[in-house]
């Protein structure tokens, strides 16, 4: 089993795939730096200059806030439309790396080889296994890269709060983090990304069985995301708090996420992958 | 081959250190703002005016507007009466220079949160300030609305039994003057 695995891991994140999503996820943390680091962190500096030649009497003096490092992190960088498009495209990042290789395999025969050679149940969870930490490792990288990247010019401390340049309120999920550590609020929330990365690039694997279109297969996640995200959202607004496509964001775009709201929603997807994969795996045996 | 693993080893070490050298300089090197905590009581200045708080009160929303039922416009039917407390601080104000502007949006901050007051209702709480002109030791009260949904369950009891720190916020860089509200009188007596 553990040889499988190794292969399989190995596979992922040797594909051109997970090269295509690494470079992309790093490019777009590259760009958003630059951006942030031109029009937050330079004005900002800008307006220090300005706030600090001015007479102690002038009713501006004194209003000044620093930038913080959650207002470069791209996780919770809102003055650009960067936050907006990484997850929206987050099940493009998460698929692109390995998903479709079983899709791929069963075409060319190479599967069929493995199940006689290494017996079904190893090879799918093994395959399944690499699919899950490629994919949430490619929707993760640009988080990370970004955190790194904005730690290089804003200081790691907490956003002001009477700034009002803060994305997550007081009484909002892992508030404490985000105002007293909110490297630690980064790096907990990238685990949730990650998690969420891996869910997004099973489900090519559970429409193997069912989906011929090798196109289809890849962007059923993002359509499925696309749908949570502007159908489901609007649909059922008071369901919102338990929507993945709404706590996957580190912005916490709606009121009421809770963590245990977000274990509960995630260990029942993660229940339905596991369903559906043995389901579509058991179907085979008959065929 | 060896010899390029090496190489490529040396190259990661040296942009880690790079990285870690500079994560290091941002942190040690910020414009955090000087804190001046200035207790209840005593005076702070600040653009050329002066601030001292000389008296604050906690009401339940209910208690307040039944006692100031001329500011009954500004109580939101929304909200229940009891996920929403008011705190009235009273300002004395002084003049530090002659010809200056009252702005009496003064911010109050506490646990991550931070509440300015209504300006209308701050305006029809203090009638006399309605021409524009103030005296030196005049006094300026200013009501805060402080809601439950904004506090975790935690925070919403320490506002109900007292145990909450506020403070006024006068200016933010180089120098951030926090006035603590530390002597607040509960109307209506405090939570259990």
């Amino acid at each position: 089993m553990k040889e499988v695995i190794t292969t399989e891991m190995k596979k992922a994140f040797r594909s051109k795939g997970f090269l295509v999503a690494a470079l992309s996820g790093v490019l777009l943390a590259v760009i958003q730096t630059i951006w942030a680091y031109q029009n937050i962190y330079q004005v900002n500096m800008k307006e220090r200059n300005h706030i600090l030649g001015l007479p102690v009497t002038d009713e501006h003096y004194g209003s000044w806030f620093q930038t913080y490092i959650m207002q470069g992190w791209i996780g919770c960088e809102y003055y650009s439309s960067f936050n907006q498009f990484l997850f929206l495209a987050l099940p493009l990042f998460a698929v692109l790396p390995y998903s479709i290789s079983l899709f791929s395999e069963w075409k060319s025969g190479y599967a069929m080889q493995m199940l006689v050679r290494r017996g079904r149940k190893q090879y799918i969870i093994s395959k399944a296994a690499a699919i899950f930490i490629s994919g949430g490792c490619a929707a993760a990288l640009p988080l990370l890269v970004s955190l790194l990247l904005s730690a290089c010019y804003l200081p790691a401390i907490g956003i002001d709060p009477i700034s009002m340049q803060n994305v997550v309120g007081n009484s909002m999920m892992w508030s404490a983090l985000f105002f007293e550590k909110p490297v630690l609020y980064a790096i907990s929330y990238t685990g949730i990304v990650f998690l969420y990365g891996g869910i997004y690039a099973e489900i090519p694997l559970l429409c193997v069985g069912w989906m011929e279109n090798r196109f289809g297969t890849l962007i059923f996640p993002m359509l499925l995301h696309c749908m949570l995200f502007y159908g489901v959202y609007n649909l059922f607004p008071e369901f919102a708090a338990y929507n993945p496509a709404m706590f996957v964001n580190p912005s916490q775009l709606v009121f009421g996420i809770t963590f245990r709201g977000i274990v509960s929603v995630t260990v029942a997807i993660l229940a339905v992958e596991g369903l559906l994969l043995w389901l579509s795996n058991r179907r085979r045996d008959f065929l | 081959m060896k010899r390029k693993k090496v190489l490529i080893l040396i190259g990661i070490l040296l942009a880690v250190t790079g990285l870690g050298l500079r994560i290091w300089y941002v942190n040690t090197h910020t414009y955090s703002p000087e804190i001046r905590e200035v207790p209840q009581g005593q005076t702070a200045e600040y653009c050329g005016l002066s601030y001292t708080i000389v008296n604050a009160e906690m009401w339940n929303s209910s208690d307040f507007y039944t006692q100031h039922p001329e500011l009954t416009d500004y109580q939101n039917p929304n909200i229940p009466a009891d996920e929403m407390k008011l705190l009235v601080v009273e300002y004395q104000i002084g003049k530090v220079q002659e010809a200056n502007k009252l702005d009496l949006y003064i911010p109050i901050q506490y646990v991550h949160l931070f509440n300015g007051p209504d300006p209308f209702m701050t305006q029809d709480m203090n009638p006399s300030l309605s021409d524009g002109n103030f005296q030196s030791g005049d006094t300026v009260v200013i009501p805060y609305e402080i809601y439950k949904a904004n506090l975790s369950e935690a925070q919403w009891k320490d506002v109900e039994n007292g145990k909450m720190e506020y403070e006024t916020v006068l200016g933010t860089y180089p120098v951030k003057t926090e006035m603590k509200i530390q002597d607040i009188r509960y109307e209506g007596g405090k939570g259990q």
